[in-house]
């Protein structure tokens, strides 16, 4: 029977009076959801705060995003929205979606996920004010705060991993992307220590560009060739596609990610250009899994916080490209290397909170309305987020985004980015209505009449159709 | 003769299995889809429920609710769980 035949069934049979007894209880591995689903809904919670603040702050100064990109106040806004918002959001959901796929708890006491918590959030913080200030002991010691967190992470990830059985490039996609995201932490510090106390006579700027690459490709990157192939699956209703380029990609990325962090801050070019080549290799295989796997799903219809994903994975293909020719450019054009820069994080943004779109509704339906499923009316999933809402943010992002690299490209005056500020500052307001409005399921659980509740789909929908398979 | 979950057997009894196939569904309708139709059963019948993924969640709510379980991956990858309300 092919998937798109599958129905959704109820089959009576019954049992000979021989049949064995009911099962014996099997406990379940205590997985299912993490701090109560408190915990990564309080790590989405600090990063919209993050990002409130970066949008917010941009508001009052709504020409810093024109200015260039090694300024100071830029760094205080690409870590308010990288570290402070959308790496927050994957740490969230590495300590909640982990376990579920790995199939074992957590191997870390309790505390541990909260104190990372604690400890990225101090850290962001310290790190912006540090970077606004220009106090670079003070990005030093945000920085280090967040270098703590995220070893906890790397080794309860790894811990996590050893205990269980799986060992596809999913289940590989956690720990290693912990691992890079620890060495783009400590990288990050040393830079701030270095330019504070000269230690090693190294280029400021080669060891900006390894902390951004490996942030951005060593964490960012790895997870998402492992994670995407967890979640559009399981969110568009199709199979995982091309396993071998799924693995053949996450490979080529941990190569080429070597190379290139060690070619930028001691090797001859030619080192990073092969690791630039490798990692964009992994990419392109990546990316034939991922659209070969989005062509079989079932779902015809993207919802928007899918499409905003699939955006966001072609922003960054894009990002590459300008990536590219930013670094083969002889001469440094820093508007290139802002585009890039843009085009990173809008991407990354389309992807990391089109995918929270999604997320954040299940996590509080599972946490309100879970107990009550077969108690009483519960309304459906689905109905808790607004699809119209994240349409107009989708929207909104990427004309503010468009604005923004618009500004770089023409430069002359300063109003085209302010424009693009102000836009931004619209989407980011959406973004955030639609997941409070999402939230505040958890202070008031709503109790549908049974008459609007769409909750389950009409029986003689399409897949959904119960039929008996046998009988007496 | 089609049916849904709490219209299929008006009155179960410990002689009887279910059947619940909830494949092709997205998160969190197979999760509510069994809940729903575990409500209904009575003690001493089960109910078998076919999933694509191991119901993690589905675990939790069924120890929490003090109902027995038994989950088994089959050979085509889907998982099969039985669940049962102690009489």
């Amino acid at each position: 029977v092919a998937d798109h035949d599958r129905t959704v069934g109820v089959v009576e049979t019954h049992v000979p009076s021989s049949a064995p007894k009911p099962p014996s209880p099997t406990p379940s591995t205590g997985v299912a959801l993490v701090g109560g689903g408190l915990l990564p809904l309080a790590f989405v919670v600090a990063a919209l705060v993050s990002l409130v603040a970066s949008v917010g702050w941009a508001a009052v100064a709504p020409d810093v995003l024109a200015y260039h990109h090694l300024h100071p106040h830029v760094a205080a806004h690409v870590h308010l929205w990288l570290p402070g918002c959308l790496l927050a959001v994957c740490i969230g959901v590495i300590y909640q979606m982990m376990p579920v796929v790995l199939g074992v708890a957590l191997r870390a006491p309790v505390s541990v996920p909260w104190i990372h918590l604690a400890l990225h959030f101090s850290g962001t913080g310290a790190m912006v004010l540090g970077f606004v200030g220009a106090r670079f002991e003070h990005v030093a010691l945000g920085g280090a705060a967040i270098a703590v967190g995220a070893l906890l992470l790397a080794i309860t990830a790894w811990r996590t991993f050893l205990h269980s059985g799986r060992r596809d490039t999913i289940a590989w996609s956690f720990p290693v992307s912990a691992t890079w995201l620890f060495a783009t932490a400590a990288v990050g510090v040393f830079a701030a220590v270095n330019r504070r106390w000269p230690i090693l006579p190294v280029s400021p700027v080669a060891l900006l560009q390894a902390h951004a690459h490996l942030g951005l490709a060593g964490f960012f990157l790895s997870l998402l060739q492992g994670a995407t192939f967890q979640l559009v699956p399981m969110f568009t209703m199709g199979t995982l596609r091309r396993p071998r380029c799924v693995a053949a990609g996450f490979a080529c990325a941990q190569a080429g990610l070597v190379l290139l962090a060690v070619g930028l801050v001691a090797a001859p070019s030619w080192f990073a250009w092969f690791g630039i080549t490798t990692i964009v290799a992994g990419v392109v295989f990546s990316a034939i899994a991922f659209f070969a796997t989005l062509a079989g799903r079932r779902r015809r219809m993207l919802d928007p916080g899918v499409r905003a994903f699939v955006v966001g994975v072609a922003l960054l293909g894009l990002a590459a490209v300008a990536g590219s020719i930013a670094y083969a450019a002889p001469n440094p054009v820093p508007a290139v290397t802002s585009i890039y820069g843009l085009l990173v994080v809008a991407g990354l943004s389309a992807s990391v909170l089109g995918m929270l779109s999604k997320i954040v509704p299940f996590l509080v339906w599972m946490r309100a309305y879970g107990p009550r499923v077969g108690r009483m009316p519960v309304p459906a999933a689905t109905s808790l987020g607004e699809p119209r809402l994240q349409s107009l943010w989708l929207a909104a992002h990427l004309a503010a985004f468009a604005l923004l690299a618009a500004a770089r490209a023409v430069d002359t005056t300063p109003q085209l980015a302010v424009s693009g500020t102000w836009v931004l500052l619209v989407a980011v307001a959406i973004f955030v209505a639609d997941t409070v409005r999402t939230l505040d399921h958890l202070r008031r659980p709503r109790t549908p009449q049974p008459a609007a509740r769409p909750a389950v789909p009409s029986p003689t929908a399409t897949h959904a159709h119960l039929h008996p398979k046998s009988s007496r | 003769m089609n049916s849904h979950p709490h219209e299929s057997d008006p009155h179960p009894t410990h002689e009887t299995t279910h059947e619940i196939d909830v494949r092709g569904l997205p998160p969190p309708e197979p999760l509510m889809r069994v809940l729903e139709a575990v409500a209904t059963l009575v003690a001493g019948a089960r109910l078998v429920a076919v999933t694509e993924r191991r119901p993690l969640h589905l675990l939790a709510e069924l120890d929490a609710r003090g109902l027995s379980h038994r989950c088994e991956e089959t050979a085509d990858g889907s998982w099969r769980t039985t669940i049962a309300r102690s009489a």
